[in-house]
């Protein structure tokens, strides 16, 4: 078996030493380190990377910015941001533009950074040491046939699996047409009825909208319909939907989840990366336009992983590590989704 | 207008004063005219009556002196002695006084005194004459009779004349028959005729005397009847009682037109109490009205009073309320910059944080790592020590022995290998690193909590450059090469930790200001930072001359504004400079920049040497914050 490739970046010398010194004797690692996001990414081009752990504040180039130009680059790279300063934009950024598979904040924890250095390069290997290598035509193809949406490619080629690659929203109809899943808008909060309204008036055409505001409804929905996108206001009662959304991403991968935050916040954001995979977070104001993207990309995204299950190993969620008490719908959720599971592998 | 309304009352004053004047002095004039002195009309009357009545006994008394019933005048004269004392009585009373208006009057007083006047005079001629006739009377008997025998017998015709004439005489004196006066005067011429015809002398003288004495009485006694009669029928009763005619009807006059005047009074008093009680009631009226308002203005005013008392409560309140708002607002001001500094220090907290992070993060793996190491090297220390039992109980060439010794070998040689010496010692340097640069910090963020603390002292300035440059060393010590040019300074009374702040400040910005150079040309070399002091007129001062990047006119504006920043995210709080401002203007100094881009920039501080008075004040300044 070859050993995984790791790189770390971070513009600090000595953090590089000690990551290095404590994965260098890792049997399953290849380490590699950059003090500059340039050479990382020369780096990243020239070879086929499993794992890129990055600072987040680097000079001239930001960490983000620096793994969104990986993922574009070589998308099967797993991408992990370790940082010391939770920048709310870097956060939010980092769920929306880079895609990031984990956030972690220094300092960290030796033991559990190779764990999930680990995790992430054995999902990272299902892929790259099967495919072939990254060829440029490829890269530049599988965009355009993603913007026509004539039809969906099959997934063989895990490399043309991006979320991100729909920027026109009016690209998804066609694509999504042979979804019988659903939209499901949690909107607990009477403040976000406006998020629901525009949901149905852009979406009622073609899927089925489920709307619930409160936690019984949700699940009701969750088990008696197949939910596509999960679209979460985050206000009132934000910490238990958080915990759902988690909790939804670990027994039911397949659904995205997208989070309208009416404040960010730093700590959630984060948990939902690690814990959540959250698809997208948005921060109020958010644009209609915007709004719709996300959903649209998330739907496109929905059908992908469907078409290719093996995706969802891709966002892998950590446990849930919730502060609160064991919430009284955590089994009625648990049984639902094993039904919703059950009936899937049906 | 206003001259008017302040002239008004004084001239209604004024005009009332006069009315109620002229209804008095029309009251008194009324009054004057109804009041008749009636003890002056009787007194007057009875004087006019007494004095007639002494008329008539006047009257009588010439009656009695002319019948011969008296003797002498004394009556008369006593009599009109007293008339003219009443006379002069009426004419000094009222009564004169009077007739001077009424003609009537007048003319029957002139009339009756004129009377008066005439009687007494007739009286006096009357007197006088009959003096003389009396006289006469009383002598002619006795001498005619004489003669009368003296001649009787010489001359028997006169002598019969003179009997005659004496008969004739008598009976003239008697009845004062007109015939009897003509016969005598007849006899007279007779006797006269005749008596030259007497020889003698004495008798002759004697009877030319009888007929003197004769003549005498013929003479008089038709004048003394004439007076008489004057006196008698003078007039003066007629006058007298036509004067009291005329004056009691004048006075009845006076007396009609005194009722005349009381009727007028009457009716005048009447009006005037009418009009009185008019005003008196209008006047209780506006009484009743005043009293009314007054009592409305009492419990206006008694409610004015509560309203006051209210009011003064109401503004208690209100000055409460106020109070406290404005000390919410003065806390929520506090609050505000408080939040705008806690925001700045969250931004310097979340940077000390990353800058924390970073060596903890590092130093955190690297104990992990080599504790890692050193469970290695310790497990191979128990081999070791195994290997050395061993050797010590089967001895050195045994096959147990030896094998051991091989792993063992071969164990130090995969440690040689993996060089894990000088890594561990690479690591335990950046380890001793970054506890530095964790040490660094920490000594910053204590000289940031001294701030709040901060008292006014004498402090060295040299000093507290050179500690300023140890703290800022970190910063400096890549970036530039510091030269100093201290000059002799005394000591300075501030608060030294504020200034240190404020060095520090200027440092860092330099600092900051040769690394933006650097960035711009993609090149790392160094800088240069000149810290210059002299003192100079009881201030000392301080330059900072960096060859950095300079400051655009912008930015030159803009510097000393808080939260100012040109610096990225994290770096710099904008707050660096306004607070160096503030602390320069707490100690009365004075803060000037000099610019030039791409050049440098040099911050000149001019502190006073001794602060005068604003010790206290300084006390309680604002906790400032430390800003890299």
């Amino acid at each position: 078996m070859n050993k995984s490739k790791i790189l770390f970046v971070d513009d600090e010398k000595r953090i590089l030493r000690s990551l290095d010194a404590a994965f260098k004797f890792e049997d399953e690692f290849e380490v590699y380190t950059s003090n500059s996001a340039e050479e990382a990414l020369r780096l990243v081009k020239g070879d086929q990377f499993h794992v890129i752990i990055s600072d987040q504040r680097m000079p001239e180039v930001t960490g983000v910015e620096l793994l969104e130009k990986v993922r574009e680059v070589s998308p099967n790279t797993m991408r992990i941001l370790l940082t010391g300063y939770a920048d709310m934009d870097a956060i939010i950024s980092s769920i929306n533009e880079g895609e990031v598979f984990r956030y972690i904040t220094k300092p960290w924890n030796n033991k559990e950074l190779k764990d999930t250095v680990y995790q992430a390069s054995r999902i990272a290997s299902q892929y790259l040491n099967e495919a072939t290598p990254l060829s440029k035509t490829k890269k530049e193809d599988h965009t355009p046939d993603f913007i026509k949406g004539t039809e969906i490619p099959i997934l063989s080629d895990p490399l043309e699996i991006s979320a991100n690659v729909i920027t026109q929203d009016n690209t998804n109809i066609n694509i999504c047409e042979s979804l019988q899943e659903g939209i499901l808008v949690l909107e607990f909060d009477e403040k976000a009825k406006s998020i629901s309204e525009f949901v149905k008036t852009e979406y009622e055409s073609q899927y089925p909208i489920s709307i619930a505001h409160n936690m019984d409804q949700t699940i009701e929905s969750l088990s008696q319909k197949k939910i596509a996108v999960v679209v979460a206001c985050l206000g009132t009662g934000r910490g238990e939907i958080s915990t759902l959304l988690k909790l939804l991403k670990k027994e039911y991968p397949l659904a995205n989840t997208l989070a309208v935050a009416d404040r960010a916040d730093a700590d959630e954001a984060i948990a939902l990366i690690n814990q959540g995979q959250v698809y997208r977070y948005l921060p109020k104001p958010v644009s209609k336009g915007r709004l719709k993207l996300s959903i649209n990309s998330a739907l496109v995204y929905y059908n992908k992983c469907k078409q290719n299950p093996t995706l969802l190993a891709r966002h892998f969620v950590e446990s849930v590590q919730s502060e609160q008490e064991p919430s009284p719908w955590l089994d009625r959720f648990v049984s639902a989704m094993s039904k919703l599971t059950r009936r899937k592998v049906d | 207008m206003l001259g008017q309304i302040t002239r008004s009352p004084k001239t209604k004053t004024f005009l009332i004063s006069t009315l109620i004047l002229c209804a008095i002095s029309s009251l008194g004039f009324l009054y004057f005219k109804t009041k008749i002195n009636i003890n002056t009309y009787n007194e007057t009357t009875a004087q006019i009556r007494a004095l007639s009545q002494l008329d008539e006994a006047w009257n009588v008394e010439v009656l009695k002196s002319s019948a011969n019933l008296s003797h002498n005048y004394d009556n008369i004269s006593k009599l009109s002695s007293k008339s003219r004392q009443l006379k002069q009585n009426i004419l000094s009373s009222e009564l004169n006084k009077k007739s001077q208006d009424m003609k009537i009057l007048k003319n029957s007083l002139d009339h009756y005194i004129k009377f008066l006047n005439e009687k007494e005079v007739q009286t006096e001629y009357y007197k006088s004459s009959e003096a003389i006739l009396r006289n006469s009377e009383r002598f002619l008997p006795e001498i005619i009779e004489h003669t009368i025998d003296n001649i009787r017998s010489s001359n028997p015709d006169i002598a019969s004349d003179l009997s005659k004439l004496k008969s004739k005489i008598y009976n003239y004196i008697l009845f004062s028959d007109k015939a009897d006066r003509m016969l005598s005067y007849k006899t007279i011429a007779r006797i006269k005729s005749k008596i030259k015809f007497i020889e003698k002398e004495e008798i002759r003288l004697s009877i030319s005397n009888i007929l003197s004495h004769v003549e005498v009485i013929l003479e008089l006694k038709p004048k003394l009847e004439e007076y008489l009669n004057n006196i008698i029928l003078s007039g003066t009763h007629q006058a007298s009682s036509r004067l009291l005619d005329n004056y009691s009807s004048h006075y009845g006059l006076l007396i009609k037109e005194a009722a005349n005047y009381r009727l007028a009074l009457l009716v005048y008093s009447a009006a005037l109490l009418v009009t009185l009680l008019f005003l008196a009631n209008k006047l209780r009226l506006s009484y009743i009205k005043i009293n009314h308002s007054n009592k409305k203005l009492q419990s206006v005013n008694f409610k004015l009073k509560d309203l006051n008392d209210n009011l003064e409560h109401k503004v208690k309140e209100r000055t409460n309320t106020l109070s406290k708002t404005l000390n919410q607002l003065k806390n929520s001001q506090m609050q505000l910059v408080q939040s705008a500094k806690m925001a700045a220090m969250g931004q310097m907290v979340a940077g000390i944080a990353h800058e924390i992070n970073t060596p903890l993060g590092y130093i955190n793996g690297n104990v992990e790592t080599i504790e890692c190491f050193f469970s290695k090297i310790f497990q191979l220390i128990s081999q070791i020590s195994e290997t050395l039992v061993l050797i010590d109980k089967n001895g050195f060439n045994t096959f147990q022995t030896q094998q051991a010794i091989k792993h063992l070998t071969k164990q130090i040689k995969t440690i040689q290998e993996e060089e894990y010496e000088p890594q561990v010692k690479e690591l335990i340097a950046d380890m001793q690193y970054g506890l530095n640069h964790i040490d660094d910090i920490v000594i910053n963020l204590k000289n940031f909590s001294r701030m709040d603390r901060a008292e006014f002292s004498k402090f060295d300035l040299h000093q507290g450059i050179e500690s300023t440059l140890k703290v800022a060393h970190n910063s400096t010590k890549n970036t530039c090469q510091i030269v100093k040019e201290y000059s002799d300074l005394p000591k300075i009374e501030c608060i030294s930790s504020q200034i240190n702040q404020v060095l520090l400040n200027l440092i860092i910005n330099a600092c900051d200001a040769i690394n933006e150079t650097n960035n711009k040309i993609e090149k790392k070399r160094m800088g240069l930072i000149k810290i210059k002091t002299f003192c100079k007129n009881s201030h000392v001062f301080i330059e900072v001359q960096d060859s950095g990047c300079g400051i655009d006119e912008v930015t030159l504006k803009r510097m000393f504004d808080p939260f100012y920043t040109t610096k990225d995210v994290g770096k710099g709080t904008g707050l660096g400079l306004s607070i160096t401002s503030k602390i320069i203007k707490n100690h009365k100094g004075t803060l000037r920049v000099t610019s030039k881009l791409g050049i440098g920039s040099k911050f000149t501080i001019g502190l006073p040497i001794h602060q005068s008075n604003n010790i206290h004040q300084n006390k309680s300044s604002e906790p400032l914050l430390l800003v890299g």
